[in-house]
């Protein structure tokens, strides 16, 4: 019988399966749809391949820079050149326009390679300080998800939505890439900005809510405090983000390449998502149950050893607090340590004494 | 529908089809040399071709695929031209047998070395040509059969050699292998 693994690669090389997947407009949406609801197994199984499929062209897309929009500009300006928009019969300087095109260029190559190798240093950077490894979120339920990001932050998840970031959210920033539409409420922290990225704009952020769209139609839609929003690849140098504030609509407007900001007057809907978010309160519970629900919280695999911790009893409040707090809290309460790796959380100690 | 305006001397639907197209082109010529102003160049002269030919060119409802597949023709004759061949850019000129024998190589070596890295460590460290198919079929949702026409390759190889990429990214995926 063919493994898990197996099938995975077989529908990994399937064009069929991986049309449906990045293809919103796919012919084969129908008998994805049929094929995943027949049985738990292949719902499994494409859940598996799609966050596949997903995760790569997600590296590949933060792996490469786009080309700077001036850069864009300029070259479309030397093919307009190049295919004789003064029309045939002047002569024109030949020799002097290679040469200018040959300045040109260079200078635009020069520019685009600084790009790149910045962004190489940051990863290395991103590297060499052990970063805790990338989580994935996905919302592949019909209706909205509400969940708390390791820094406390609360988002809500539309159908389809999908965010990454680190599994611990350390580093200077903190990070979020996006695609589909969220509603997010940050916890502030000025010393650790808070970064969305989206295809086209980056939302920085201090501490507000607000919704942001992200693929087709790209906008950040502010509730409370306020948000700057730029492009990206933009120079903010040379243009500053548009700063937008409550109940003040961005979006990017596709023919113009370009933020357009205007007031709105909807209500964001998945806002009310949020108060499905409970704080949970444990009084002298045992460590599974505790560590079980933090679990879910924040959709991290926690592992430890029942047994040795069986007579481990805490009390605690679960709310905006971060992953890292109240691991913090936990283990130092029962003289635990805990580490991190792609696989989740592992807590690790000598249990407690039965009477305490 | 622009393709198709561009055709009948429409120099606003050139320009739309510039737009649209010039990033994923240059994402996928950076896949294949390092150097961005080698791959501005052959987008300049491609579209500089494209509209001075555009009587010429057949209807196509996928003109990205077109405007990929050309640019690697291009890119590869002007890689070829160079006098100097750096390491990866071999595998675009040489036979497929040889490359596949070096990725097979260097796979098993990387495996040896590589335990928790990240995806992004794991796709740079792919071999050339599998990072190009990757990146065709995943990122810009080419075809297989269309990647093997690109590539010159027959399709099974392309299969073979995505199946290989696969296989050395699994350690890379966040998510997890269902059991049963």
């Amino acid at each position: 019988m063919p493994s898990s693994e197996d099938k995975l690669e077989s529908l990994l090389l399937d064009n069929r399966f991986v049309d449906w997947v990045l293809n919103p407009g796919s012919r084969y949406a129908s008998y994805w749809e049929s094929w995943t609801a027949e049985r738990e197994e292949n719902a499994a199984l494409a859940a598996c391949a799609r966050a596949m499929v997903l995760e790569i062209g997600m590296e590949e897309e933060y792996g490469g820079e786009d080309m700077p929009a001036g850069e864009v500009d300029a070259l479309f300006g030397k093919i307009r050149e190049g295919i004789g928009e003064r029309g045939p019969h002047r002569m024109r300087p030949l020799r002097w326009i290679a040469v200018a095109a040959a300045v040109a260029l260079l200078v635009a190559a020069s520019g685009w390679m600084f790009f790149r190798g910045e962004s190489k240093q940051r990863e290395v950077a991103a590297v060499a300080e052990g970063r805790s490894p990338e989580v994935v979120r996905f919302n592949g339920n019909s209706g909205s998800q509400a969940l708390f990001l390791p820094d406390g932050s609360r988002v809500v998840l539309g159908k389809g939505a999908r965010i990454a970031y680190n599994l611990l959210m350390d580093g200077s920033k903190r990070e979020v890439k996006l695609t589909g539409e969220a509603f997010f409420d940050v916890v502030p922290n000025p010393q650790q900005p808070f970064y969305i990225y989206t295809d086209k704009m980056v939302v920085k952020v201090l501490g507000t809510s607000f919704r942001v769209k992200a693929g087709a139609e790209e906008s950040v839609a502010v509730s409370t405090g306020k948000v700057s929003v730029y492009l990206k690849g933009q120079d903010l140098e040379q243009r500053a983000a548009s700063i937008v504030m409550p109940r003040q609509l961005c979006r990017y407007e596709a023919a113009l390449q370009e933020l357009v900001t205007e007031d709105f007057g909807g209500n964001l809907v998945q806002e009310a998502e949020l108060a499905k978010l409970k704080t949970l309160v444990f009084e002298e519970a045992p460590l599974a149950e505790v560590l079980r629900a933090l679990e879910t919280h924040y959709a991290i695999p926690i592992t430890f050893d029942t047994d040795t911790f069986k007579n481990c009893y805490i009390t605690l409040t679960l709310g905006n607090e971060s992953l890292e707090e109240i691991l913090k809290v936990i283990t130092r309460t029962i003289d635990a340590s805990y580490t991190l790796s792609t696989y989740g959380i592992r807590v690790e100690g000598n249990g407690c004494q039965n009477e305490q | 529908m622009d393709w198709i305006r561009m055709k009948s001397g429409d120099l606003s639907a050139f320009e739309r089809l510039y737009r649209a197209h010039v990033q994923p082109m240059m994402r996928y010529g950076l896949k294949i040399t390092d150097d961005p102003a080698l791959v501005q160049d052959c987008i300049q002269d491609l579209f500089e071709e494209t509209w001075k030919n555009r009587q010429h060119l057949s209807d196509t409802p996928y003109p990205k695929y077109y405007l990929l597949r050309a640019l690697r023709n291009k890119l590869s004759k002007a890689l070829s031209k160079q006098s100097f061949v750096r390491n990866g850019e071999l595998n675009l000129a040489s036979g497929e047998l040889l490359s596949g024998y070096v990725e097979l190589e260097i796979v098993a070596r990387e495996t040896e070395n590589l335990n928790r890295e990240t995806l992004r460590h794991l796709l740079d460290e792919l071999p050339r040509r599998q990072q190009e198919a990757i990146h065709l079929r995943f990122y810009h949702n080419v075809s297989y059969e269309n990647i093997a026409e690109m590539m010159d390759m027959n399709y099974q190889s392309v299969l073979n050699l995505v199946q290989r990429a696969l296989k050395a990214l699994r350690k890379g995926f966040s998510v997890k292998v269902p059991r049963r």
